[in-house]
């Protein structure tokens, strides 16, 4: 019971504070250059396409893979996590938030899956976006509701691991620039192991993202063993040291 | 103004910000270097412009660069915000504007430093692989044009970075507008209209044709520079420093 009042804490913590836009803006910045490109090139991406995949396949993956959502996404959960913790370092609320009669590992919980929500929502929304995005261009096949669901859902388990690894991140550092830095580089290492050494992508969080699309890539239960294990490992590892916090 | 570059080095000493660009700028230079081990050509030219230079400028320009100066500019200015210590730094003798451009140019100077090191880097790469025909002259004039055309991304962010105290604003847009400039250097129109995607461009144009954008887009980049500056300069002025 009380992790739900917790989680609710944490959203009306977040009330005035910039994750909102944040969660608005990003999916509305990826259904508009999705629109642009599909109303620029349509025709010539229909012309290029493997034969067998339809509008919404396309569209799918220029998503995912041209205009690099399966990349970026685990760097804007890493903001996200940022800018949950902030709240609490920037004004020395752990004082307050820890003397209270919750547990650690509550508060600790609660910090995870509020940020697991709001990915959630980032990732809908996104996906939402794209779904927009064929009904205006007027494809002319029917909406892949179900493809489009699986994608969704396949995106929300792997961001486990990565969820999990910043929730850690941002807890330890004081200074929350640095997790957002390790999101950065995570990124930049991803794009590397992606292009470079593709059999690696599997154990390398960030880059389990860009790994689902679903059509290009197969690999899927693998992928969610090491998404998993990595969650369970750095949950209990970052309970661990939260529970050591110094609150002054 | 000597005295006031002098802190700002003596507040980097302890920041983790020069060991971030050096690592960042690193990987690129990594991905260049394995890009190149694989790049079978007779030509040694060839090879270091087609894969040791193309691999390295793949990450660099679309990844490392943007993220780069958008981690560099808020770590600096969240030196000062995350404490308040405006309120000491102002209450100095010192002049705004000279505290205001002290920070500009020590971070453009980390920025400048990053390039050097890919630079330095590559020649030391391409040493390595016995590759002996380096073209000096031509690598110095693309770093030159990739270093304009960061220009709008530095005046863009620094804006944002003096403009909010918090630290979530910069970032957002650094990493929001980073996101899809590869999609947008793809389009050989409309490519001009995005300033993020000016470094891919820029740095890579066997990929992509600059056609005779070229002198437009360095324009536009310091136009975008002088205003994000002047007009955070015009603010900083007026700051409230309680």
């Amino acid at each position: 019971m009380k992790l739900v009042t917790l989680i609710r804490l944490e959203f009306f913590k977040q009330k005035k504070g910039w994750v909102w836009l944040f969660l608005l803006v990003i999916p509305a910045g990826t259904t508009l250059a999705m629109f642009l490109d599909f109303s620029i090139r349509y025709d010539y991406l229909l012309k290029t396409a493997r034969p067998g995949y339809s509008s919404w396949d396309l569209l799918l993956l220029e998503n995912h893979r041209v205009l690099g959502w399966g990349m970026f996404l685990p760097m804007f959960i890493g903001i996200i996590f940022a800018l949950l913790y902030q709240v609490e370092d920037s004004q020395n609320n752990w004082k307050q938030m820890l003397s209270l009669p919750v547990r650690h590992e509550g508060v600790y919980v609660s910090k995870f899956l509020t940020g697991l929500l709001l990915s959630a929502i980032l990732i809908l929304l996104n996906m939402l976006g794209l779904v927009l995005v064929g009904y205006v261009m007027d494809f002319p096949e029917t909406v892949e509701w179900s493809s489009y669901l699986t994608y969704a859902g396949k995106q929300l388990l792997m961001v486990l691991a990565i969820a999990a690894i910043h929730n850690w991140f941002s807890s330890f550092f004081k200074n929350m620039i640095i997790p957002i830095v390790i999101g950065f580089a995570g990124v930049i290492l991803s794009s590397i192991v992606i292009f470079q050494f593709p059999e690696g992508a599997k154990f390398f969080p960030y880059a389990f993202v860009f790994m689902v699309d679903g059509l290009v890539n197969q690999e899927f239960k693998e992928l969610l063993t090491s998404s998993v294990i990595l969650l369970l490992v750095s949950i209990i590892a970052g309970m661990w040291q939260f529970k050591r916090k110094d609150v002054l | 103004m000597k005295p006031l570059i002098h802190a700002e080095i003596y507040k980097l000493k302890r920041s983790r910000i020069l060991l971030t660009t050096t690592i960042l700028t690193l990987l690129a230079l990594y991905q260049g270097w394995d890009f190149a081990k694989m790049g079978l050509s007779e030509n040694e030219e060839e090879i270091f412009r087609g894969f040791l230079y193309q691999g390295s400028m793949a990450v660099y320009s679309w990844l490392v660069l943007p993220l780069i100066c958008t981690i560099v500019l808020v770590m600096m200015a969240r030196m000062e915000h995350s404490t308040n210590s405006w309120k000491q730094l102002l209450a100095m003798p010192v002049r705004r504007r000279h505290v205001y451009l002290t920070k500009l140019s020590v971070g453009m100077g980390i920025i400048l430093y990053s390039l050097i090191l890919l630079f330095l880097g590559m020649v030391v790469a391409a040493f390595s692989l016995g590759l002996e025909s380096i073209p000096f002259l031509w690598m110095a004039k693309r770093f030159g044009i990739l270093f304009i055309s960061a220009l709008p991304i530095v005046g863009v962010i620094f804006y944002f970075c003096y403009r909010f105290s918090h630290f979530a604003v910069p970032v957002l847009i650094g990493a929001g507008l980073a996101f899809p400039s590869m999609l947008v250097a793809n389009s050989e129109k409309y490519w001009i209209f995005y300033p993020w995607d000016y470094p891919i461009v820029s740095s890579m144009n066997d990929v992509f044709d600059m056609g005779s954008m070229n002198i437009i887009m360095m324009i536009i980049s310091l136009v975008i520079f002088i205003m994000g500056v002047s007009i955070g300069l015009l603010r900083f002025h007026t700051k409230d420093v309680l």
